[in-house]
């Protein structure tokens, strides 16, 4: 296997980088961890003229601060937001997707940026930054823009990125008072797996009444982007988080998706398994609220 | 166009001339005859290929060699020092861990990173810590024992290290 041939840039700057996303627009790829972009050139589905390397920026970092939430940097790698301590106090379910993808090689080189920006329907990272409420940053010598990663993500492997931006950072906000968040894929192995669908859930009770005061789920690998379920969020909101409501919101989730046969595993077995992943993952999370 | 760069590989400088679509995998193998490190799916996905970039795991057929500028790359000829094995790579041969042999480079570097952040691992750690790393002779059994053989080694070589 080898690659079609491309000039390679390095920038030092994200000014640089952006003059040059300018400049050369569709005939550039950005590089960060190349877990799937050398895999697509060798493929020849890219053969961009440019590759630019991120790895002189910095743009790897995972900050927390109290009030203004979470910001995890384009280059962070998977391996560094599933051990960064900050993460797992605040955005478990975050550790809880990392921790799942590929394998220890790949979360060593894949990156936060990567796992958007490529935006597979089963991408791990997606279903829960989107339950949590998380935006991206965009970035061109135009200026900056920040949008929800719910409306990023438009369709497989499609989003809102214009040719001269790039990713700069995702952006979580703080966690709602007295939540949790957490997140299942099911594969048919444990590493180096596609999943067949995944579940993310954040739900919030108030102490005064024990009533859902908040709830999100999203759904990966079930449509062509991480997909909300409204109806089953609209069936938790204000109700006792008991079993019967618990159970009422993960039969919703199996009617909401809208999943498709292929070789991984048939639609009607895909409906199945989400609806058991939102019931754990919903029994989950409020027992971590309620203790 | 081709260019020279420079690689720290296993402690060493080497002048190399390459194009920037040149993947480290191939550059180790056929420019510098450090054959040590394999080739298999080329895609990522087996873990033959596994070499250690600045302490941490990367996988040799997806990486540019020109992103290596800078940084130190360790491969299974960096393992061996002075002509005496590893301890990781004298467990991997007393404990049978070898068949074939194709699997064992990335197996013996996924189990250093393991090692060098977790010196004393579960079982349970240890699978996860070469989960990345296919093998189709083993079953994977004497693997784990190896690496937990080494564990040992390694532990007991840096408690007599303290003592001395």
């Amino acid at each position: 296997m080898s690659l079609p041939p491309f000039d390679y840039l390095a920038p030092g700057s994200t000014a640089e980088l952006a003059g040059l996303l300018a400049a050369h627009r569709d005939r550039c790829r950005i590089l960060a961890g190349g877990t799937d972009l050398v895999n697509w050139m060798a493929e020849k589905i890219y053969r961009p003229d440019y590759v630019i390397d991120l790895r002189k920026l910095p743009l790897a970092g995972i900050t927390y601060e109290k009030g203004r939430g979470l910001t995890i940097g384009a280059a962070a790698t998977i391996e560094a937001i599933e051990r960064s301590p900050l993460v797992r106090q605040y955005y478990y379910a975050l550790v809880q997707a990392a921790g799942q993808i590929g394998s220890p090689q790949i979360r060593a080189m894949a990156t936060i940026g990567g796992n958007c920006c490529n935006a597979s329907p089963c991408a791990d990272m997606p279903p829960p930054l989107v339950t949590l409420g998380a935006t991206v940053v965009l970035t061109s010598a135009r200026g900056s823009r920040e949008l929800p990663l719910e409306t990023f993500i438009t369709g497989n492997r499609q989003t809102a990125i214009q040719p001269d931006e790039f990713l700069e950072r995702v952006h979580v906000p703080d966690p709602w008072p007295n939540s949790a968040c957490r997140y299942s894929p099911f594969g048919l192995r444990a590493a180096q797996e596609i999943d067949i669908a995944s579940v993310a859930v954040n739900i919030a009770i108030d102490p005064a009444t024990g009533l859902v005061s908040n709830a999100r789920i999203a759904m990966g690998a079930v449509a062509p982007f991480a997909m909300r379920a409204p109806g089953a969020e609209a069936l938790l909101v204000g109700k006792k988080p008991d079993a019967d409501a618990l159970d009422g919101a993960a039969a919703q989730c199996s009617r909401e998706c809208r999943p498709i046969d292929d070789l991984r595993a048939s639609a009607s077995y895909r409906r199945h398994i989400v609806g058991v992943l939102a019931r754990r993952m919903l029994r989950d999370a409020v027992a971590a609220i309620t203790g | 166009m081709k260019r020279v760069i420079e690689l720290d590989i296993n402690g060493g400088a080497y002048d190399v001339v390459i194009s920037p679509q040149d993947l480290l995998i191939d550059v180790l193998r056929q420019k510098l005859d450090l054959t040590g490190t394999k080739k298999g799916c080329g895609q990522g996905d087996c873990g033959t290929c596994t070499v250690l970039i600045d302490g941490r795991r990367a996988l040799a057929c997806l990486t540019l060699a020109i992103a290596c500028e800078g940084r130190r790359i360790l491969t299974i000829e960096g393992m061996e020092k002075n002509g005496v094995l590893h301890p990781i790579q004298q467990a991997f041969i007393d404990k049978g861990a070898v068949q074939c042999g194709y699997c064992t480079p990335g197996m013996v570097l996924s189990a250093k990173a393991l090692l060098d952040e977790n010196p004393a691992p579960t079982e349970h750690e240890i699978k996860l810590g070469i989960s990345g790393n296919l093998c189709r002779c083993t079953g994977y059994v004497k693997i784990v024992d190896a690496v937990r053989d080494a564990a040992g080694r390694l532990q007991a070589g840096a408690d007599s290290g303290k003592g001395a």
